[in-house]
Order: C-alpha cells, then sequence, then structure tokens
C-alpha cells in the first residue's frame, strides 16, 4: 500500500481519480463518494491509495459506520424473537440470528447473554435497515468469530483499530517479543486482549492505546517501557 | 407504443391450469413497467445505460486488505494459531509458484488408458445399442465368456520417473 | 436519543465490570497508581479574573465566574446571590438527556450547590451594596471540556479556584445612585471567604475492601458506589454523597474521610499557591492568556500539583483529622482514644503523607476487626511515639466514638 500524503476535504473534487477512471475500474473507499463522472471527497483526511486503483479517504473518527465484510467486537444487548441485539458502536445496535452460530440449531441455541462479547463479521450494512452479524463463515464453521471470554475490552479511535490491521504493521508482532497475549481488534474500534495475568493485560492495553498518540514508529520505545514496566 | 400493440391474454386464458407459468411471466413483466413508471422521473436514460468504471465499496477492511484482527501469540490459545499457520499456509500456497508435479501428464494419460477407460466410442455406441445386444452381453458374462473382464483397478504410478 | 447510548462510555458493559473488579481486587489500576494516589492536578489561569482550566489527568473543566449587580431575594435582603451552572455538553458520549437528567449529572449539580452554597463558604453579605435594592450576583459556568473520570473533584477544584482568581469591580452606592468603577480608577476586590471546600472521591467496589481516589471514568462506571467528601481547609466536612449499592461500613468512610480532608488541605494550599503564583505572574506584566484555545492548549505554562506541593509530600501528616464531625456522639474514654490516634498517626508517618491505606488492616478480601496482637502492637507504637497531642486528641475523641473498631481494638490492652 503506498501511502500518498495529499490530505482531502470534504466537497474537494479529486481529478486525479476521475483521470485514472477514464481508462480502467476504480474502486472508491469509504469518505469517497461519485456524482456522475466527478469524484468528491465526502470526509477530511489523508487520501490513500492501493494498487491497482482502490482510494479511500482515512479518517479520524470514533463512531463506526458499518460496512459488509467488516470484523467487529459487539456486545449483546438483549434477546428480541429469534435475535440478538447486539451493541456494535453504530448508530444502530446490530441484530444477529440464533442461527449464525457453529453447530447451532432451532433446538439447540448458543448461550449467549447480555453483556457478553462476540467477535463478528458484519453480513448485512446499509443506511436504512439495521446491521446484520454473523458468527460462522460461508461453510458454517467458526473459524476465529464467537464469544470472547474472560480478557480485558476497551475502546480506541477507529483508526487506530485499522492501523493495528495493516498488513504490514510492525505492532502486534514487537508487542509479542514481550508477552504471550490474545487480541481481537474490531475495525469499530474495540480492542478485546487477553495475557497471562491481570498485569499484563492492563500494560498491553496502555502500550497500545499509547499508539494513538505516538503511531507506529516509537513501537520501540513502547515495547521497552512495557518490558521495564513487566519486569518491574 | 410498442407496449400498447403487444397482444394481452386474457384473465380467463391465464387462470387455466396449464398457463401457470405464462401467468407468472406476465405478472412480473407488470410489476417492472410499474416500477418503472414509477421512478421513471428519478433514473435518468444516463443511468440506466452508462457503463460506469466506478465500484464503490464502503467497507475500509475490504480497500485497505486489513487482517483479521483475531490473534494469538506464543500459545495463548492453541487452536486460533493452528487456524493462523493454516492461513498463512494458504497464502503464502497461493503466491509460490507452481508446485512442480509428482507425475507427468503423459503418465497420466498413459495410466489412464492402461486402466481401459471408457471412451468416447465406447459410450456412443452404447446409445445405439438395442435390448436384444445388452441381454446377450449379460448372459454372455454369467455363461462365463472364455475371457472374463479383469477387474478394473489403479495402478500405482511409476516410481522411477524422479 | 439512541438506545445504546450509555455503551459509548467505556466501563459500562459487562466484561469492562468484570476486569475492574479484578483488577482492584489485586490492587492493580489502569494508570500504575496504587489506590490511594490521586493524579496531577493542573491548574492555568486566564487572562480574565474568574477564569481557570483545571485538568485532572484527562478531565478537563474550564470555570469561568462574571458577576452582575441585581436584586435580592425577599428572604435574604443583604446577601448577594451565587449562581452555579454546570455544562455538560461538551462530553460526546452523554446525550441531550443524559448530560441534564442523569443521575450522575444531577449528582454533580447537587454536590457543587451543596459544597458552595450551602456551606456558605463565600461570604455573601460583603456582596450586598444597599440592602433590598442591590447586591452582587456571581455567577459560575462550569464548562466540563473532557470527562475522565471524577469529574466531582475537577468541578469543586475549578470553582473554587475561579472563585478564589475572582475580582469584582468596587462599586458605590450614594444618594440612590450606582456607581461601578473601572479597574482603572479603583483595583478590583476579590471575593470574601468564609472557608475554602474542595471535594474529594473515592469509588467502592464489592470485590474490595480498599477504596481507591481520584477514580478514572472506567473505574468511575465500574465502581459500586461513589463517595464524594467535600472537606474545607480546616478539615470540616461540607458534603457527604454515598450512593451505590456496595455495602460500606462506617469504618470506610472514616477511612475515606480521614485521607479526603489531608487532600482537602493539600488542594487548598496549592490552590493558594498557584494563585500567588499567578499574582506575581500579573505584576511583571507577563503575557496573559488569551482566549479558549490558548488556555487549554499545551503550550501554556501550566501550574502542576505536584511540582508546586512536591516539597511538601515530606510535612508530616499529625493534622490529618483534626476535626470530623460526622457523628456527634461523645462518650468519654479518653486513654482508648490517644492510642487509636498515636496508633494511626504512627504508621501514617512511616507512608507517604497521601498514603494511608494502612490505617484499614492490610488483609483486604474482609475487613476483619483488629486482632489482640495488632492491639498490643499499638502499645509498643504509643511508647515510642508519646507525644503530646492532647489539644488534637480531644478534638477527635468527638469523632472516634462512631468508630466502634477503636473500642474493640483497646480492650485487650485495658
Amino acid at each position: 500500500m503506498s501511502t500518498t500524503s495529499t490530505i482531502v476535504m470534504p466537497g474537494e473534487r479529486i481529478s486525479a481519480i476521475e483521470e485514472l477512471a477514464k481508462s480502467k475500474r476504480v474502486i472508491l473507499g469509504p469518505g469517497l463518494r461519485r456524482q456522475d463522472d466527478t469524484v468528491v471527497a465526502s470526509k477530511a483526511g489523508p487520501l490513500r491509495h492501493k494498487e491497482p486503483s482502490t482510494f479511500w479517504v482515512d479518517n479520524y473518527q470514533r463512531r463506526y459506520i458499518p460496512a459488509r465484510g467488516d470484523l467487529v467486537l459487539g456486545i449483546v444487548r438483549s434477546k428480541a424473537g429469534d435475535n440478538y441485539r447486539v451493541d456494535i458502536g453504530a448508530a444502530d445496535t446490530a441484530s444477529i440470528s440464533y442461527l449464525a452460530f457453529e453447530a447451532a440449531t432451532k433446538k439447540n441455541r448458543p448461550d449467549l447473554n447480555p453483556g457478553d462479547l462476540i467477535y463478528a463479521r458484519v453480513l448485512n450494512a446499509s443506511a436504512d435497515i439495521e446491521p446484520e452479524l454473523v458468527c460462522v463463515n460461508s461453510v458454517g464453521k467458526r473459524g476465529k468469530l464467537g464469544v470472547l471470554a474472560e480478557g480485558f475490552f476497551f475502546k480506541c479511535t477507529l483508526n487506530l483499530g485499522r492501523m493495528l490491521l495493516r498488513e504490514n504493521c510492525p505492532v502486534l508482532a514487537a508487542l509479542t517479543r514481550e508477552l504471550p497475549y490474545e487480541i481481537a481488534v474490531g475495525v469499530n474500534g474495540r480492542i478485546w486482549l487477553k495475557a497471562h495475568s491481570l498485569r499484563e493485560t492492563i500494560a498491553l492495553a496502555n502500550a497500545i492505546v499509547a499508539l494513538e498518540q505516538s503511531g507506529c514508529a516509537e513501537i520501540d520505545k513502547i515495547c521497552d517501557n512495557l518490558g521495564d514496566f513487566l519486569q518491574a | 407504443m410498442p407496449a400498447k400493440s403487444k397482444p394481452r391474454l386474457s384473465r380467463g386464458v391465464l387462470d387455466m391450469k396449464f398457463m401457470q407459468r405464462t401467468k407468472v411471466k406476465v405478472e412480473k413483466e407488470a410489476d417492472d413497467e410499474q416500477s418503472r413508471a414509477l421512478y421513471s422521473n428519478e433514473i435518468n436514460q444516463k443511468m440506466l445505460n452508462s457503463t460506469s468504471n466506478f465500484i464503490v465499496e464502503s467497507s475500509y477492511s475490504i480497500c485497505a486488505g486489513l487482517i483479521d484482527g483475531r490473534l494469538s501469540f506464543r500459545g495463548m490459545n492453541p487452536e486460533l494459531e493452528l487456524l493462523m499457520e493454516q492461513e498463512l499456509a494458504e497464502k503464502q500456497g497461493r503466491t509460490k509458484p507452481e508446485q512442480p508435479k509428482e507425475v507427468s501428464d503423459q503418465d497420466m494419460a498413459k495410466a489412464y488408458y492402461a486402466n481401459k477407460a471408457p471412451t468416447v466410442a465406447g459410450s456412443m455406441g452404447k446409445k445405439f445399442s438395442t435390448k436384444k445386444d445388452f441381454k446377450r452381453k449379460n448372459s454372455g458374462n454369467e455363461s462365463g465368456s472364455p475371457h472374463p473382464k479383469k477387474k478394473q483397478q489403479f495402478k500405482k504410478p511409476r516410481s522411477d520417473d524422479d | 436519543m439512541f438506545m445504546n447510548s450509555n455503551l459509548f462510555e467505556p466501563g459500562k458493559s459487562k466484561p469492562e465490570r468484570n476486569f475492574v473488579q479484578l483488577a482492584v481486587k489485586q490492587n492493580q489500576r489502569f494508570d500504575g497508581r496504587r489506590s490511594n494516589e490521586c493524579r496531577d492536578v493542573e491548574l492555568t489561569f486566564g487572562a480574565d479574573w474568574g477564569t481557570v482550566a483545571v485538568s485532572l489527568g484527562e478531565t478537563k473543566v474550564l470555570t469561568h465566574v462574571t458577576c452582575d449587580l441585581g436584586a435580592p431575594t425577599t428572604s435574604r435582603p443583604n446577601e448577594g446571590k451565587l449562581q452555579l451552572n454546570v455544562n455538560l455538553g461538551g462530553v460526546a458520549f452523554l446525550d441531550e438527556v443524559q448530560s441534564t437528567h442523569d443521575q450522575r449529572s444531577l449528582t454533580l449539580n447537587s454536590l457543587l450547590e451543596r459544597t458552595f452554597r450551602s456551606s456558605r463558604c463565600v461570604d455573601l453579605e460583603s456582596l450586598c451594596v444597599a440592602a433590598e435594592q442591590h447586591v452582587w450576583c456571581i455567577r459560575v459556568d462550569i464548562n466540563v471540556l473532557n470527562h475522565d473520570g471524577n469529574l466531582y473533584d475537577a468541578s469543586t477544584i475549578a470553582t473554587l479556584a475561579a472563585l478564589m482568581h475572582f475580582r469584582r469591580p468596587d462599586v458605590t452606592f450614594a444618594d440612590d445612585e450606582l456607581r461601578i468603577y473601572t479597574e482603572k480608577e479603583r483595583e478590583f476586590i476579590p471575593l470574601l471567604f468564609l472557608h475554602y471546600p474542595v471535594s474529594v472521591t473515592y469509588c467502592i467496589f464489592k470485590s474490595s475492601g480498599q477504596p481507591i481516589v481520584d477514580p478514572l471514568l472506567l473505574e468511575e462506571n465500574a465502581a459500586d458506589s461513589v463517595i464524594v467528601l467535600s472537606f474545607n481547609s480546616y478539615q470540616e466536612l461540607c458534603t457527604l454523597n454515598a450512593g451505590g449499592t456496595a455495602p460500606t461500613n462506617v469504618r470506610t468512610i472514616m477511612q475515606c474521610a480521614r485521607n479526603a480532608a489531608t487532600r482537602a488541605k493539600s488542594l487548598v494550599d496549592f490552590i493558594r499557591k498557584a494563585l500567588s503564583l499567578d499574582e506575581e505572574r500579573r505584576l511583571q506584566g507577563g503575557r496573559l492568556v488569551q482566549g479558549l484555545v490558548a488556555l487549554i492548549g499545551e503550550n501554556q505554562q501550566k501550574l502542576s500539583f505536584r511540582k508546586l506541593m512536591g516539597h511538601q509530600k515530606q510535612e508530616p501528616q499529625d493534622l490529618q483529622s483534626e476535626k470530623m464531625d460526622v457523628d456527634t456522639k461523645a462518650i468519654a474514654k479518653p486513654r482508648v482514644e490517644e492510642m487509636a490516634v498515636e496508633e494511626e498517626s504512627s504508621k501514617q508517618e512511616t507512608d507517604a503523607p497521601l498514603d494511608s491505606s494502612s490505617w484499614l488492616p492490610q488483609d483486604e478480601d474482609s475487613q476483619k476487626l483488629p486482632t489482640p496482637s495488632e492491639a498490643s502492637a499499638s502499645k509498643a507504637g504509643k511508647g515510642k511515639q508519646n507525644r503530646s497531642k492532647s489539644k488534637a486528641n480531644k478534638k477527635q475523641q468527638a469523632k472516634k466514638q462512631n468508630n466502634s473498631d477503636s473500642e474493640e481494638e483497646a480492650k485487650p490492652v485495658i
């Protein structure tokens, strides 16, 4: 992923993409909008580009906007008929069916209670209907999705969540040099962590939150601090 | 208007039992017509005809190619780490050059024919054979023909080819 | 109103709550503090009199005091008015309903009301210009800029600092004519105070007997009960606000009160010190901070509690609980009380000043009553540190009575 550092503002026309679109297909990500043949930014932030022709605006945001295919962390709020209502930090609660879990049938319902934390994929997302989640993949297996027990869970900006999930992001690998841990990062700006001890978990959480201000570059420094803290 | 001039089937005809499928088709057409009329002032010709070069993708995870956010390191969750390994292997398998074949195509073909694969000619011939032929063939087998068919089996590919 | 709005703040979901309970049980806090350690307080004074920004970690409150001449109420014709307005609009995760009618905002309002108005800390009679006609109406606007827990303390510190910083113009009333002087004509007059109250907040969890001071938002939301105590610099209790569901015994509350009184005193000292520094700067004609952005910006010179009060940390804290009239029942048992006090003070001195956790028995899970062995230890302590503290003790006697533990503690010794 090349990171072009042009900053765009809402309403700004981006003619570079328009030019490109004349010759080939262009994928417009979040923060970009098409009006006939013009491309206009709808959010403020750096314009990102991924080869061959994907563009999006990486804006700073805390409120999650559901999008199909995203992996999110949600909190079960209530049972409603055949669905659970799940809070995923969006404007509306999402719903997840009883049957959207591995090996779930009408008789054998998953044991979920209000307050439980689940890691799920957004199946449907649209501005007009509530988002729908699933906890199984297309062949009905659980995979990495499902209920997250124990551990600590906290919220951060959406940007931090995305930064951790970039393919070449060194953060998670660097942190594990200090200690073993398990993590679930939702693109809805929620992170769940579990380490062997409570102290380690708190230390990790603080290290990740600190990244928000410092960025990836200072990860080594943060890891050193973390190591010192854990030894203390 | 071409739509007007098109002959329409009467309700009586459509209600007949054998016309059920046509009835559904006709209803669908009518529905489409109606919805087109409803939105005709919203959808212009350009929207209908332009083949856009833009694809809108609203998910950051797909655009930026984000990895799955559920990870485990250094044996925290062995089950999860197994999954991660599998995924990694799959990914590498996709990006690596194709692995060399253990059995060459030629050998494969030879082995196939050696095992008396049904030829096209044989299968087509079956189509034209009569019941009598079939019976004769069967009875011949039962009576114990001088060359009883060998039971088909796969041969192992020869091991001397590397 | 969003159905799920309360989940936008930390500490409201079950996993978070469980984790915080566990953390408190293991005596761990999220920013590495000890259970009795407060965050640093930073004060920034604005260019106008009575403009103060307070930050308590990430919690930020901006307070502005204004004054106006108005008519007094008929019930108190010779007193000025003090009006407190809290604005929680800056906190994004609270919606309209939550920021005005939520339990917490009501608690905050009533806390400020009781701490500053009901306790009559400002001498309102001095604000009277002409009885039944003209009085000064002091208005305090408290704007919450960011909420990361302990809004109570941040607000009271900000309000007190702003009121202490504030100066009103001089005014004369003669021949039915009001004359207000500008700053050039006559110096502005600071408000008169009868005492200086400030609050200290504690969170109590069911999983642990140890209350934690100055909670983060995460801890505050996950806590079973929140206790807010307002003390003035004379260590008199002005407000006690104990809510929630955790079973709190007298011992815990007394422990909180004791520490809070000390903390309140040092906070007031800090505000005084910061004010004098600010005054110095003004006299030097230093560059004054203009506008809101400069006030909360990073480059502004902040007056930090740790820096200003750092050297005082070594001061003995035996004044700690001079007078806390929580309970008025008094039964004379001088010897016993004296001893208990000695024990506390001797223990306290070994610790850092704000660290008084040792007041409780070390066992955190069960608040067991002191055993005879402990009591005998206190006897030994008494022998070592036999100082004359009769004055302090007399005052403490009144309060100590409600602490039934101390009686039991002492019996085996007698």
